[in-house]
């Protein structure tokens, strides 16, 4: 398999939908670095991207499919005090679509 | 060798703390996969430890290991020896490193590169995962290559060299510089670079380890040979674009001297980041693991005991090993401590040099490596 085949084996989204579900790409190792979130390293690639704790928080729920709206209603339960619904939706909307296909596929 | 008096202050730190910043693991791990080799390199630094220890890391205890790294964010590895391909196992241990997500580095002497083993390279993931495959070449010919390594070694290295070059993979090769080959590096150039096509090469010097220290001036640069091979390579590397890379050795020091001595005529007095035992900086980022599962902070430096992989964490070495951070922190102590520098009006642009050469010389951590002092260079300084 080509590099080029391994970074798009997932399919590449426009946008997300309520249904989807996501999986974590299993190349990618994860380096927790404490307060300052983790290093998401895809094997195949050889590429490196950062996320912060909510982002790690979501990277382990990853680890078995889920769809954008259960990981903002984990959120949601997990942190208090966190922003309203619709701005939570749309961070974990972005995270998914800046780690699509290369570190997060769709199932 | 005058050996170094330090001041050191007196609420010396917690050597079990980490420095602030370190990643929470190392992105990279040397492993010393075996400590079995079909070669006896005359420069090998490996040697004694080859022949001290003879009990191997067995297949499921690497295994075991290769899952913790995995799980810890390690990124890559580099699989050396002795010398990798006389492990019966060693696919079995490149796949354990592939299902747990990291990348290798081969480090080879190239003459059990056959066929079958480029073949077996080029399968699976084994092929996208490869950073490199590093040959050692050091000589043009068997002439010059074979001074320093068994017989018949040459053209078995340069055949392997060939086989891993046309089946595509991304592959190096490391001259290290001896007393036998400084001046054939322009054949040693041509071979590499316009026979074999390769986009490029490195080079190093024989270190004061292993077998080198049997061998002397019989294998080592002398003063001379290390003036002579600082000024080919560098003429070389112009002529070749700068396809001769160098992080240690002569053409490495030729740059830093060069650098330093523009600094100087510049009038400047200091370099960012120097002025302290800066040098290593690797112990931030990696460390290795010899043929017997004892984690150490650097592969030549085999008698500061981290731990041991199976009995340790991985992380807890990386973290809390007196012997690794005692590395690390070198680079809070100024030059100037030092009793061998305290006058020198260069140390602002210095860094120390090799811990490791350092520690073969001395038998201590805290001191400067006079292989790479810019006074004894220019002959301010005369080392015995």
């Amino acid at each position: 398999m080509t590099q080029e085949e391994t970074a798009t084996q997932g399919r590449q989204v426009s946008g997300t939908k309520g249904t989807t579900r996501y999986i974590a790409n299993p190349v990618v190792s994860c380096r927790v670095e404490g307060k300052e979130g983790a290093i998401l390293f895809n094997a195949d690639t050889d590429s490196t991207t950062l996320i912060n704790t909510t982002g790690l928080f979501c990277w382990i729920y990853l680890q078995n499919s889920a769809t954008v709206e259960e990981l903002v209603a984990q959120c949601m339960k997990n942190y208090a005090g966190v922003p309203e619904l619709a701005a939570v939706q749309k961070d974990i909307e972005t995270f998914i679509l800046d780690l699509v296909p290369e570190y997060i596929y769709e199932v | 060798m005058r050996c170094d008096s330090v001041e050191i202050d007196p609420a010396y730190p917690d050597l079990t703390v980490p420095p602030v910043g370190l990643p929470s693991a190392p992105k990279e791990v040397e492993l010393q996969l075996t400590g079995r080799c079909n070669l006896s390199c005359r420069y090998c630094y490996y040697a004694d430890s080859m022949k001290n220890v003879k009990t191997e890391v067995t297949t499921e205890r690497w295994l075991e290991f290769f899952r913790e790294m995995g799980s810890l964010g390690v990124q890559r590895v580099t699989l050396s020896g002795g010398e990798v391909f006389v492990r019966s196992d060693f696919f079995t241990l490149l796949d354990g490193i592939i299902a747990n997500k990291m990348r290798y580095k081969i480090l080879t002497n190239g003459t059990l590169v056959t066929e079958d083993v480029v073949e077996a390279l080029a399968s699976g993931k084994r092929r996208i995962r490869m950073d490199s495959v590093q040959v050692s070449i050091d000589g043009s010919c068997a002439e010059v290559h074979d001074q320093s390594r068994p017989p018949a070694s040459f053209s078995r290295a340069v055949r392997g060299l060939r086989l891993l070059k046309g089946a595509g993979f991304p592959v190096t090769v490391r001259v290290t510089l001896n007393h036998h080959n400084i001046d054939d590096l322009d054949n040693i150039a041509r071979l590499l670079l316009e026979d074999i096509e390769l986009d490029g090469f490195s080079t190093n010097g024989t270190e004061a380890m292993g077998n080198a220290r049997c061998y002397g001036e019989a294998i080592m640069l002398t003063k001379s040979d290390k003036l002579r091979a600082m000024k080919a390579l560098t003429r070389l590397n112009e002529e070749y674009n700068g396809r001769i890379s160098a992080a240690a050795g002569p053409l490495a020091e030729a740059r830093a001297f060069k650098d330093l001595e523009e600094r100087v005529a510049r009038g400047e007095k200091f370099k960012k980041g120097r002025g302290k035992l800066s040098s290593c900086g690797g112990v931030f980022n990696k460390m290795a693991v010899l043929h017997d599962g004892t984690m150490v902070p650097c592969n030549m430096l085999p008698t500061l005991v981290m731990g041991v992989i199976g009995m340790h964490p991985l992380k807890d070495a990386w973290q809390k090993s007196p012997a690794i951070n005692a590395v690390r922190r070198r680079r809070d102590v100024p030059l100037t401590a030092l009793s061998t520098c305290r006058d020198c009006s260069y140390a602002g642009f210095c860094a120390g040099g090799c811990p490791a050469s350092v520690m073969a010389e001395t038998g201590q951590l805290l001191g400067r490596d006079v292989r790479g002092c810019y006074r004894v260079h220019i002959g301010e300084e005369v080392i015995r």
